[in-house]
């Protein structure tokens, strides 16, 4: 088997969810982003990056298109990752995609029409460019980063690590200088402003209000004629999801939505971060741990918000019959999260003997592989920080990127010779 | 039945009317409304009107308002689309088509649908006035009243 034949075939595993879904995976959120760039619009809480990309990748036509192209980049990279670490053969790759297939979320995050598989390809794609990939996969991590904000900090939190080894790095930091410049450009031109997360206070909110600190400041400040939410003092709800989506919720009861109601956010983040700074840290922690233990998908594949939603862009953007599709599906019917749901405790088992395998190995592995494995253990908790503790815990958060613990053992399976980490190249030398 | 669509651009009020009515011999009265964005508020001159919504959840909840208007008259198709982005004074905002066997049905029922939609969808509406000065709209007693009559 060629490498390129084992490259595909990894990539035909990974869209065997689309297959016995008979449609690619739809959340509501796909929505916004074929609306993004299908009507060339913002939408408050995402960046103008991943409609785009189901734009280019869709042509129109379907998105089985898009669904392929995202299961190649993850083999791809998988097989990047192999080479980098010498283990790279055609045998080795289809057996470490079918493990992953079959034994982890993976397959099902592929498949998702969601930036979700973008966050381990951000994680990935910067162990290669640290370890002397060059600009493609640059430009790669810089779009990954760039497709959900909250990919801003996970990458943060990757690079600095990866700074410590002191190799390329200018190229480390580049994607995220990059997808830092792309998300303030297209703010500059769709609201008129330099901004990041222009928006993202009202997220923060919401999650200080579930945890029960937005209460504490409105008591310090309340009455106060600029902050609506005084008038909700002692009666927001402990659910963050209702304080943020509720329609008779602060956020959507403000005459301005989540747009008008941020200002007034930031504000009471800020004061909470100032007025009551343990419990600040304290819920970030709880919620970090507890988002690390939320690792099953099944809650993105219901078919709640869909029809009347993401059909509208289906028949409006794409070629007759993409609607039909997607409305014979499982996911439509309702009937592919009972099916996957059986697959969760195996998953489970298995990454947690993932989880201390990649410690071993990161406390004693082969250079190369100690620091993939530091890198993915790392990044794991920056990703339960930047989506639990900012956010709010959800299952699909963190079944995007637990699965990454499974690689380090499966790449080093019988391979006990793996090659030190090979000297760098004239120029990266020359950079440093 | 319903046709649903939120969109920048603007509508072609008459290929919707055609798209409802293509091919039916079993329409009688069709209702229609148009709102279009005024330019003054509140004794003020407006430059602008920039109108927000949540893509899916702002959606569902029209579905929901022709759904009720379904269940209330004998309709045999509506249209309800709203536009979202930066309108300008004169520019369409929002098209109701109401299709039924009789006319009072349509009209009663393009009232309902335009009432309910101006409270109970998820849309919100920043005006921009001729000093520069930026305000969102907030719900006003008209419309609840109006939305409140077809309770």
């Amino acid at each position: 088997m060629t490498r390129l034949a084992a490259i595909l075939a990894g990539a035909a595993v990974f869209m065997w969810p689309a297959l016995v879904n008979r449609y690619p995976i739809l959340f509501s959120d796909t929505h916004a982003f074929l609306i993004q760039a299908g009507d060339i619009r913002m939408i408050w809480d995402k960046p103008f990056a991943y409609g785009p990309f189901l734009r280019l990748t869709d042509f129109g036509v379907t998105l089985w298109l898009t669904v392929t192209v995202q299961a190649l980049l993850v083999s791809v990279l998988l097989w990047q990752v192999a080479a980098r670490l010498s283990v790279a053969r055609p045998a080795r790759h289809l057996l470490i995609c079918l493990v992953l297939a079959v034994g982890s979320a993976l397959p099902w995050v592929t498949d998702l029409m969601m930036p979700d598989i973008f966050a381990p390809i951000t994680v990935l794609a910067l162990f290669l460019i640290a370890g002397g990939a060059g600009w493609a996969m640059i430009a790669l991590a810089s779009f990954a980063i760039a497709s959900h904000l909250s990919h801003l900090i996970l990458a943060a939190i990757c690079i600095a690590a990866l700074l410590i080894w002191p190799k390329r790095r200018w190229q480390v930091v580049a994607p995220l200088l990059l997808a830092l410049a792309w998300i303030a450009a297209t703010n500059v031109y769709f609201i008129g402003r330099v901004a990041i997360s222009p928006y993202g206070s009202v997220f923060a909110m919401a999650r200080l209000a579930g945890d029960g600190i937005v209460d504490k400041v409105l008591a310090n400040h309340c009455p106060r004629p600029d902050w609506t939410l005084c008038a909700w003092q002692g009666r927001l709800s402990p659910d963050h999801n209702h304080v943020l989506w509720d329609p008779d919720g602060p956020v959507w009861s403000h005459p301005g939505g989540a747009i008008g109601i941020a200002e007034e956010a930031r504000a009471i983040v800020t004061a909470a971060m100032l007025e009551f700074p343990a419990a600040v840290v304290g819920a970030a922690i709880s919620n970090t741990i507890r988002q690390l233990g939320r690792v099953e998908i099944g809650d993105a594949l219901i078919p709640d918000w869909l029809e009347g939603g993401v059909t509208n862009s289906l028949t409006q953007y794409f070629l007759p019959g993409e609607t039909e599709r997607f409305r014979a599906s499982r996911q439509a019917h309702d009937t592919l999260g009972a099916w996957q749901s059986g697959w969760n405790l195996p998953h489970a088992m298995l990454l947690v003997l993932g989880a201390l395998a990649t410690f071993a190995i990161a406390l004693r592995g082969p250079p190369p592989a100690r620091k993939l494995a530091t890198l993915i253990l790392l990044a794991l908790l920056a990703n339960a920080f930047a989506t639990g503790a900012l956010s709010g815990p959800h299952d699909r958060y963190q079944a995007r990127i637990a699965w990454l613990v499974l690689l380090p053992p499966l790449l080093l399976i019988r391979r006990g010779d793996v090659q030190p980490d090979p000297a760098p190249s004239a120029q990266s030398a020359h950079i440093h | 039945m319903s046709k649903i669509r939120v969109q920048s651009t603007d509508f072609d009020i008459s290929a919707e009317f055609s798209a409802l009515t293509a091919g039916r011999a079993d329409i009688g009265g069709l209702g229609c409304f148009v709102g279009t964005v005024r330019d003054s508020a509140k004794g003020r001159k407006i430059t602008a009107m920039t109108l927000e919504h949540y893509p899916a959840m702002t959606e569902a909840a029209m579905a929901r308002i022709a759904q009720a208007a379904e269940q209330r008259w004998e309709l045999l198709g509506c249209t309800l689309i709203h536009r979202v982005g930066r309108l300008l004074p004169g520019d369409n905002i929002v098209l109701v088509l109401a299709a039924s066997p009789h006319r009072q049905a349509a009209l009663d029922a393009t009232g309902f649908l335009i009432d309910w939609l101006k409270t109970k969808a998820p849309f919100w509406k920043k005006e921009t006035f001729l000093d520069g000065a930026e305000e969102w709209v907030a719900a006003n007693e008209a419309d609840e009243a109006a939305s409140s009559r077809w309770a």
